[in-house]
Parts: structure tokens; sequence; C-alpha cells
């Protein structure tokens, strides 16, 4: 039994894929408003920031069991609403990205440092995120329904 | 790479375990062909310590080693000096875990240093450019250092391990500021500092918050301690007294304020230098200025409580710092 998973800012397919399977699925996208967006590059934040709070908001209101985060700042915020979180990170990381921005450091390690699983998409990802943050990730391919099933129900 | 260890790095981590991951990255990516290694002395638990450092290909390969010391026993000169007792090298490279070197940096350094036989040498320092977007932060702390500067930072410096010797290393109680008095009591010893200004590494460009960096700044107040131990520091104050401009000038204000509200609102106007240069920090423009007058109240309270706390720091060592 995998319970509710809220799939937040990313992976309509998987939802589509996990729904199908029977799962109890929530896709919630965090469209952070376009002014917002603009304020924050302003001052030096990755837009994606917004998500931090958006995410906190939709795990309030949606009361998933698990969590399933595709930014560091949805994972972020989903982790301070405390949810148990798998953050899937789309890219490979590389030393550019990492503090570019500011507290994007921050979102970074409390993605990787507290959420229940980190989920990468291939070898690639898995060996830069070795490397930059020292984390040991899951290797999943993103259309892997099943795999992510069962890495949800060992979670719960 | 047979024979001695030519050059060990030393390096005191404390509080960013993933930032001395991406140093021990360059490291890795050193091209220095002799041979060299790197100690690490932090505070981090077992786990944190196995992740980070353990797991690196450096300590895999047999060139890295860390000391880990009790949690709220550190600082940065107990833990340099435990690093280069430790070390192998006759020449120790010191360098921070907020940096970043380049991959020639080794090589440079070493030739530097053997250019200059017995002598400390200071390689270059510049603001990290992969995270210049986070100078758009209100406030922000990084180092730009053009060897040879007066107060040889440890982010960026070689040493000969004779001439640590010969010096005690660095001076335990100097709370901050013990890399200054390490390179002055050098240079007291008559080794000049040596220039590479081609051995570079960049520095973490790092926000915080307004509190955040408050509390940072309170070791200023350990300042005094260091121009009390070196008065020939006073050369490199502004007016002899001064930090710097700004502290001159945030001073001057803070002077107004309390005497408008002790006497007269016309000393009001002894913070207006103060103002005008604050408003010009983001640039002439209209949004750079609209931005700097936003900022301004924070940079103030920032920048008096700097001032107030070397004037502390100033009263219990009995030597004026502002």
């Amino acid at each position: 039994m995998t319970g509710r998973v809220a799939l937040l800012g990313g992976g309509a397919p998987l939802a589509d894929a996990l729904a199908a399977r029977g799962l109890d699925v929530m896709g919630r996208e965090l469209r952070v408003p376009a002014g917002v967006a603009r304020v924050l590059r302003a001052r030096g934040f990755r837009p994606e920031l917004a998500e931090a709070w958006l995410a906190r908001r939709a795990v309030r209101a949606l009361r998933p069991d698990v969590v399933h985060a595709f930014s560091a700042e949805a994972a972020f915020g989903a982790l301070r609403a405390g949810a148990r979180v798998v953050f899937s990170s789309a890219d490979v990381l590389d030393r550019g990205a990492l503090a570019d921005h500011r507290r994007r450091l921050e979102m970074l390690t409390a993605a990787v440092e507290e959420s229940a699983a980190v989920v990468v998409a291939d070898e690639q990802a898995a060996s830069a995120m070795r490397r930059w943050l020292a984390v040991e990730p899951v290797v999943l391919d993103p259309a892997d329904a099943a795999g992510h099933e069962a890495l949800y129900a060992r979670l719960r | 790479m047979n024979g001695a260890t030519a050059i060990s790095v030393v390096v005191a981590s404390h509080g960013r375990h993933l930032r001395l991951r991406w140093l021990l990255n360059a490291l890795e990516e050193q091209t220095l062909p002799e041979r060299w290694d790197v100690v690490v002395v932090h505070d981090y638990d077992e786990q944190t310590a196995h992740r980070v450092i353990d797991e690196h290909p450096l300590a895999r390969a047999g060139r890295l080693r860390h000391i880990a010391i009790e949690p709220g026993t550190g600082s940065p000169a107990r833990q340099r000096n435990i690093g280069w007792r430790a070390a192998s090298a006759e020449l120790i490279a010191f360098t921070d875990d907020d940096c970043r070197p380049e991959p020639d940096w080794l090589e440079r350094l070493l030739a530097a240093g053997r250019a200059a036989p017995g002598q400390p040498v200071q390689g270059r320092t510049d603001p990290e450019p992969e995270e210049w977007e986070i100078l758009r932060a209100p406030h922000v702390r990084t180092l730009l250092i053009e060897p040879v500067g007066p107060f040889c930072q440890t982010c960026n410096m070689l040493y000969p391990r004779e001439l640590l010797e010969a010096l005690g290393g660095f001076d335990e109680r100097a709370i901050t500021g013990e890399d200054v008095d390490l390179s002055l009591r050098a240079r007291a010893a008559g080794r000049a500092i040596a220039g590479a200004p081609d051995a570079v590494v960049h520095h973490a460009i790092e926000s915080h918050t307004l509190p955040g960096i408050l509390r940072q700044n309170l070791k200023w107040r350990y300042l005094a301690y260091l121009v009390k131990r070196h008065p020939e520091l006073r050369r490199d104050l502004f007016l002899w007294v001064f930090w710097d401009a700004e502290h001159a000038r945030s001073a001057l204000a803070l002077a107004g304020i309390v005497a408008a509200a002790l006497w007269t609102p016309w000393a009001l106007l002894a913070a207006a230098p103060y103002v005008a240069h604050g408003l010009r920090r983001r640039g002439p423009r209209p949004r750079g200025v609209l931005i700097a007058a936003l900022e301004l109240p924070g940079q103030a309270v920032r920048q008096f409580a700097e001032v107030l706390g070397l004037a502390y720091g100033s009263l219990r060592r009995g030597t004026l710092i502002l």
C-alpha cells in the first residue's frame, strides 16, 4: 500500500501512469506568477524559490502520505510542512548550479539530506549527485511507474 | 609522483560540509605532477565525515586525511595548528572550506614558494564567479584579495613548515584575525610575504539575513586584540583608527544621531556622508538608488553594530579601533 501520493511541480506523465496502476495520486503544478518570478530574479533568487511556499501550501491542503517533489524548492517546502518526501532531480548537477542564487544551497542541502529518498533518471545524474552532494540516489526511469510505486510503498 | 610530499594542503572546516566537498573536488582536479596531500581538521559527526570525506576519491587514493575534533572545541587557529602539525610536507598551503582553487593553484603556489625560499606566499582570491548573482543580496560576505595584501588571510597562503614551527603556529587566543597575526609575526621575523597572483582561489559569496550577519560580525570585537598586539596594523586602517572608510562614515552618522537626540536636530547632518554614500552603493541609476534606499536601514543597523562591537572591544583592550 502506498497511500496518497502528491506529485508536486512536475511528473505529470508519471502521475497518469501511477493512476492507471490504481494509486491514489494527486498532481499539483507549482506555477510561480510571472511578476513574483521577476522580483525574485531581480533580488538574486531563483524564481523556483516561490515553489517552497506553494509546496508547503499544497501539502497542507492535500495531506498526502508521500510527497514526490520535482524541485529542491518544492522538496524544501514539503519537508517544512512535515511531509515524507521523495526528491527527484531532473538535472545533471554541476558546480555552477549548486549555490548560484540566494538560498539555493540551503534548499538543495535540505532536499537531499532530509528527504526520505533522492531519485535521479540515470547513472550520469547519479554520479553528479554523488560527486557534488555526497548522497547515494536511487536511479529510476521517470516513466517507471512500478519502480516508483515500490519506492513509495517502502517509504510509507 | 615519486619522492617526498612537495606540499600539504591544510583546511579547517566547520559548518560547511558540502562546500568542503566542493573544495575537495577542486583539489582532485589539481594539475601538480609532484606528490601532495590534504589534511582536513573538522568537527563533523562520524556519518557526515564518512559521507563527505572518507568516500571522496582523494581519500580512496590515499591523499586525504581528516582529523575530527570535538564539536564546540574548534577555532580556525586551533584547527589549522592541528592540521599543519599533522601534515607531512615542508611547504604548507592553507585554504578554506568555502573556497575553490583553480586547477593550477598548487602548481603556481609551489613554484612561487620555491622561487622565494623561506618566505610565506600569498595567492590571489576573488569572489566565486559561479555565485555572482548572490551579490544582489543586501548582506553578503566574500573576499577579493590582490597579493600582497596587508592581512594575508589563510584562504590562499603558503607557509614553510620551519617558519610555522619557529613562530609557534597560529595564536589560539585570537578569536579572529589569527591569520593576520601570523603574517605580521612572520614579517617581524624578517620574512617578507611573496605574491603569487596567478595562484587563484575563488571565495564563496554567501548572503545572510540581517540577524545572521549581525551574529557573524560579533567577532569583530576581537580585532582590538590584534591591533593592540600589532600597532603597525594601524598603517592599513583608515585614518589609523577606522577599519575602513565605511566605518568612519558610520561612526560619524552614529555620533550625529546621538547628538541629535541629546542636543540639536542639526547634528543629523553628520549622517549626510553616510546616507549619500549608501544611496550610491547599487550604482547611479534610479533603480539602483531606489534599491539602495530600501536597503539603507538594514545596512545602517549592520554597520552601526560593527562599529559598536569594535568600540566595545577597544574599551576592553584599551586601544581604539572602530
